[in-house]
């Protein structure tokens, strides 16, 4: 499901789980779930990131090459 | 007797007077009406002076001009004026009055000025100059532009003078190898007729002028020439008046013609035309020369600046995805922060939640209990206070009929078995009476 998401998407939602957290709108039954998505969704930005970085700085070597 | 001479006698006497009283030569002004060499190499001809509009004549004499002197007049006229002496010139010539018994009265001619007929055929031009400013006609054909090549050339000229090939000769050898193509429009180029024949040139041309780029007017020639065949109003409002830019080259190096005062361009010579012609070409190539060098310098600076653009946009963009890239960082690790500390809270919160209502149910219990055994006791003490026992033991006591419970008088009967209970005990009776109160 993660990997249909942008990166955007991603960040957003993560950012809603931890204002919702975080205002106490989380209820327990829901609180296991739901952090454990904002685990994954952490995990899933993270990799795309570096990946994103990895990407920019083999574009940018190449270009200072040229 | 009247006294009378023969003719040969009054002839005779005419001329010793005649010559006794016009014994100097005389500069005189006229115009040839007539004139020719004879096969003894001497010249006749015939002075008339005519009314302002040429229509009346009003002096007369027969000249005539010695072979010998005829000879030297003849060649020096020619190389100034470029014309042979013919009917038609103004002259100035020098003479001696002579009168023959036999021939009459006649000029003979000793020298003639050419300046005198030059400045006449010049002041004609300068009369078909007038007339063409007038017209509005003279500098017609110059304002025509020229079109930025011109390599396609009709040549109005007689194909067997020496100047059309020197003309052909030398544009289609040009060194630098431009194409010309020309084309032969033949016209007569010197004698009768030359006006005529050039214009029916020029009207052919027209027919096809979308095929040409200039027209070309050349003849070979030199000083001696007669350029007065070009000196014509219809010829020169023709040219005037021609779609395309006409030039002229009819190789004389004196004066200028009336052609040449309204042609686009004109030149001295033939050769000179082509040397103009393939001036033009050059003057494109190197206007074209120029364009491309302009062309290459704006081509490269506009490489240059959008070299410098990239360079910039290309800093400022690994600068910007680094920003980026270290904001979503940031982001991420705040994130990663909150999250469990929000986690905690919610928790935290739950617990809060819990150990409140823990407590809060705790104390309810107990307020609970507490009422409940309250509750008893006084249900106890309001049991206790409703025991009958304590009734009978006051004095009171409960009668029974049948096992039921006495309350009314009207629920006995005299003679019924009555069950008493006291404190005590039980007693049994029966009614005797039952009356109420």
């Amino acid at each position: 499901m993660q990997e249909e998401l942008t990166y955007e998407q991603a960040v957003d939602r993560l950012e809603k789980i931890t204002q919702e957290m975080e205002e106490g709108r989380v209820g327990i039954d829901r609180l296991a779930e739901c952090l454990r998505e904002a685990q994954q969704l952490l995990a899933y930005c993270r990799d795309k990131l570096a990946n994103a970085e990895k990407d920019c700085n083999s574009l940018l070597n190449v270009e200072e090459k040229d | 007797m009247r006294k009378s001479y023969s003719l040969l006698e009054l002839n005779s006497s005419v001329r010793r007077g005649i010559e006794s009283q016009f014994s100097a030569r005389y500069w005189v002004r006229a115009e040839l009406a007539e004139g020719r060499q004879a096969g003894n190499g001497h010249f006749y001809g015939e002075l008339v002076e005519r009314t302002e509009d040429g229509n009346t004549t009003v002096a007369r004499a027969r000249i005539n001009c010695w072979a010998t002197t005829y000879c030297l007049v003849r060649q020096n006229f020619m190389r100034q004026t470029g014309k042979e002496l013919e009917a038609g010139l103004k002259v100035m010539v020098q003479v001696s009055v002579s009168f023959h018994e036999q021939y009459g009265y006649s000029l003979t001619v000793h020298d003639i000025d050419p300046t005198y007929t030059l400045g006449d055929a010049a002041r004609r031009r300068q009369q078909i100059i007038d007339q063409l400013q007038k017209d509005g006609l003279l500098a017609a054909n110059r304002r025509l532009p020229l079109p930025k090549l011109t390599l396609r050339v009709a040549v109005v000229s007689s194909g067997t003078a020496a100047g059309y090939g020197d003309f052909v000769n030398q544009l289609h050898g040009n060194q630098q190898g431009y194409r010309f193509h020309t084309r032969l429009f033949p016209a007569l180029m010197q004698g009768k007729g030359v006006e005529q024949s050039i214009m029916n040139a020029l009207r052919r041309i027209e027919e096809e002028v979308e095929q040409w780029d200039t027209v070309v007017i050349i003849r070979g020639g030199g000083s001696t020439a007669d350029l007065s065949d070009f000196d014509s109003y219809p010829l020169a409002a023709c040219v005037a008046q021609f779609p395309l830019p006409v030039m002229i080259g009819i190789g004389h190096d004196r004066d200028s013609t009336v052609l040449d005062c309204v042609a686009h361009t004109s030149k001295k010579t033939p050769t000179a035309v082509a040397a103009f012609l393939i001036s033009l070409a050059d003057a494109q190539v190197e206007h074209l020369a120029d364009l491309q060098r302009r062309m290459a310098l704006t081509a490269q600076r506009s490489l240059l600046a959008a070299n410098r653009r990239l360079t910039e946009a290309s800093q400022s963009l690994a600068l910007s995805a680094q920003r980026n890239l270290s904001a979503q960082q940031r982001k991420l690790s705040d994130m990663a922060l909150r999250l469990p500390i929000a986690c905690r809270t919610t928790t935290d919160r739950y617990r809060n939640s819990l150990a409140i209502i823990f407590t809060r149910i705790a104390t309810a219990l107990r307020f609970v209990r507490q009422r409940q055994t309250h509750r008893m006791e006084l249900m106890k003490a309001r049991l206790q206070a409703l025991d009958p026992r304590l009734s009978l033991a006051r004095g009171y006591s409960i009668t029974l009929c049948n096992g039921k419970l006495v309350r009314s008088v009207a629920d006995l009967k005299p003679g019924v078995r009555l069950t008493t209970i006291v404190h005590s005990g039980e007693i049994t009776s029966t009614t005797i009476s039952c009356k109420k109160n």
